[in-house]
């Protein structure tokens, strides 16, 4: 086989699968929305509106383009394109483990780009090109409410960047890797999940990857009801539609990563031939796509969830979160991580849970008694 | 001072007298300056001077890239080197090296031409959005760069830390600082003459010192002929390097090694041999994190408060 064909072929199923996945995830969001807020939902198209991805698909593509008068016309162009090529490429790395399609044949990588080392980081770099297409989206546009849309969100990527940065260093010293693949070979060997290990950074993470993906509480990027639609308010048919794949490939994203970092990967308990070492057989390799796929559906369910049952931050409070929570919060969970690879042994991950569920507890004290203590300083202050 | 490395000295300097004497009244050197300096009247063809001249930018730019290409291909010995059989022509930057495929080889051009014309547009630009833009343009095509060098993690780096946060600031500012458009102090460039005549001189010392320095590390004999004209020299082995090589080769050619990284070996480097230097540059940011933070509580109790109440600061 040529050397460049397996990439394409992987490169091809990866935009393939991320394509329909996004349109069925529409779908599937407008049907968790729907049960959430007792009604049905759509189901006009085909069998339970099985369909509807289709039509919304045909409706992107036919609809006219408008350019609007006074637009930056070859950055109005470029930002769409940007920001979704930024959210496809973070998917090059995104392992789902090796397979040998015979005993003793070369083991082909179920990755687009196996043999990168920096696994981790090569996602954060390319997710944080992402900012460009919002903010390139509103200056370009020509429109105030677009403009103040692309810049609230850049300050608000740009910031989160920094505690999802902080929030996976505990289990990058735990894995002892940046590679994806070794960090959930690393919970299949041992069993643990590194949520256990990890609460604090899980939670920084979590909170730190749906500021990311800007979805709700986090929609300050396109907040409907003071913005109309924010950075891409004058986007029409198919631009706005690489928008919107752009936001549900982020989510996805984040999904994979919190499944990978703090979920076990593919590893599932009781699954253990086909979960464990680095290269599997076809069933095996079956296996763990369908452990991980169906973890990360989860996770995007709870994402879903969450966006129908928690209310929006207002701006300034978004950036205290950031800044005064978030990072706080990083950071605690980096010194405690280090100080337990430092004088733990090894393997000793039960220590290491107490641990860290104990400055779990000691940080929820700390902001409960900060807060219950406001009022009364403020009293004291204001006599 | 042992009079052995004295004599060591003096006839290392020797060494680079006649080599220097030798670059410097070869034509290849000449020919090199005549292509930088086409290159640097194409750049200043496009810098922005007063009023919009699309034509002398047009102009500008097909010279630059004219002398971007001759740069690459043109010969500079007539040399000619046999290479299994094919009869490679030398030029100064094509093709690289026997050791590299083509591929890389093609990657690597295409990258340094990318980020050679982005930085030629960046400074050209009227617009500072489009110059940021620019400037972002030339940091990806660095970072390719890099990963053509297997350098991971200083791709990643620099796209992190330059791409991700610093130019993205660099439009937030601008975008906030200039709604009504841009000023006209930022649609002329200062001094293009004497900007492009400082740069035409700096590469062609650049080019230069490289092509001296490949001359001195070949070895004298037929690897001379070869290395005659050529532009580049070998990459020197790095710690990094050093460091992979001590952990244990992998037992099978195919087998998934996780013991041998890229990471790995930087990390060792970075904590091992230069400990010192980590730890002084971590406190000086430490100390410029701190200094930030003071700065801004300064501003914030130093602006006049009109409703502001003792209360009000407590609490805040």
């Amino acid at each position: 086989m040529q050397d460049w064909l397996e990439p394409l072929i992987k490169i091809a199923i990866v935009i393939g699968a991320l394509q329909g996945a996004v349109s069925y995830l529409i779908l599937i969001e407008r049907k968790v929305a729907a049960y959430i807020q007792d009604r049905l939902g759509p189901n006009r198209v085909g069998p339970y509106g099985l369909l509807q991805p289709i039509a919304d698909g045909l409706k992107f593509v036919l609809k006219e383009e408008v350019i609007p008068a006074g637009v930056d016309r070859a950055v109005f162009l470029i930002a769409p394109v940007s920001i979704l090529a930024t959210a496809t490429v973070a998917f090059a790395t995104v392992p789902f483990g090796y397979f040998v399609p015979w005993p003793g044949a070369k083991p082909i990588a179920l990755t687009v780009a196996p043999n990168m080392d920096i696994g981790l980081l090569f996602v954060f770099a390319v997710g944080s090109l992402g900012v460009y297409g919002v903010v390139l989206g509103g200056w370009s546009s020509n429109n105030k409410y677009s403009m103040l849309g692309g810049l609230r969100s850049s300050a608000q990527l740009v910031s989160y960047e920094i505690p999802l940065g902080l929030s996976v260093i505990g289990v990058l010293l735990l894995s002892g890797s940046l590679r994806m693949e070794t960090i959930i070979e690393q919970q299949a060997r041992t069993g643990w999940w590194w949520i256990a290990l990890q609460p604090l950074g899980f939670m920084v993470f979590l909170v730190s990857a749906f500021a990311e993906s800007a979805r709700l509480p986090f929609d300050l990027p396109e907040c409907e009801q003071e913005l109309i639609g924010g950075y891409h308010t004058e986007y029409t048919a198919m631009k706005f539609g690489m928008f919107a794949l752009s936001e549900y490939q982020h989510m996805i994203l984040a999904a994979f990563l919190a499944v990978i970092l703090y979920f076990g990967g593919w590893h599932f308990w009781g699954l253990a031939p086909w979960t464990e070492g680095s290269e599997v057989g076809l069933i095996g390799a079956l296996v763990r796509i369908a452990v991980l796929s169906l973890k990360v559906l989860a996770m995007i369910f709870f994402f879903m969830w969450t966006r129908w049952s928690w209310p929006r931050f207002r701006y300034d409070q978004l950036m205290d979160l950031a800044w005064k929570a978030m990072i706080p919060l990083g950071l605690i969970n980096l010194v405690v991580s280090g100080i337990c690879e430092e004088f733990l042994p090894k393997d000793d991950y039960a220590t290491r849970c107490i641990l860290s569920w104990l400055t779990v507890a000691g940080c929820v004290v700390f902001a409960a008694m900060s807060v219950t203590s406001k009022p009364v300083t403020r009293a004291i202050a204001k006599s | 001072m042992s009079l052995l490395a004295q004599i060591d000295g003096v006839v290392a300097m020797a060494d680079i007298v006649t080599a220097t004497k030798s670059v410097l009244f070869s034509d290849v050197l000449a020919r090199v300056a005549a292509l930088l300096a086409l290159g640097g009247v194409g750049i200043y063809l496009m810098l922005p001077r007063g009023e919009k001249n699309r034509s002398q930018r047009w102009l500008g730019g097909g010279m630059a890239t004219v002398a971007l290409v001759l740069f690459a291909t043109a010969f500079v010995s007539p040399v000619v080197s046999q290479d299994g059989g094919r009869t490679l022509p030398i030029t100064l930057l094509w093709p690289l090296d026997k050791e590299i495929d083509d591929a890389t080889c093609w990657t690597f051009h295409l990258l340094a031409a990318l980020s050679l014309a982005s930085a030629a547009m960046m400074i050209s630009s009227r617009n500072p959005v489009y110059s940021a833009l620019w400037f972002a343009m030339v940091l990806l095509a660095n970072s390719g760069l890099y990963l053509v060098q297997k350098a991971e993690f200083l791709a990643a780096a620099t796209i992190i830390v330059y791409a991700g946060a610093i130019i993205v600031t660099f439009l937030f500012v601008i975008m906030l600082a200039q709604p009504q458009g841009t000023a006209g102090y930022d649609r002329v460039s200062r001094e293009p003459l004497l900007a492009c005549l400082a740069g035409i001189a700096l590469s062609t010392a650049l080019v230069g010192a490289i092509h001296f320095a490949s001359k001195v590390e070949s070895t004298p004999g037929a690897a001379v002929a070869a290395n005659q004209g050529r532009g580049t020299a070998t990459p020197p082995d790095t710690i990094v390097t050093k460091h992979l090589a001590q952990s244990e080769p992998a037992s099978k050619s195919w087998k998934i090694d996780h013991e041998r990284g890229h990471v790995l070996g930087l990390g060792r480097s970075l904590f091992l041999d230069h400990f010192l230097s980590v730890e002084v540059v971590g406190i000086l940011l430490l100390v410029a994190v701190v200094g930030a933070m003071l700065i801004t509580s300064h501003i914030q109790r130093g602006t006049p408060q009109t409703t502001g109440s003792m209360g009000d600061r407590a609490s805040t």
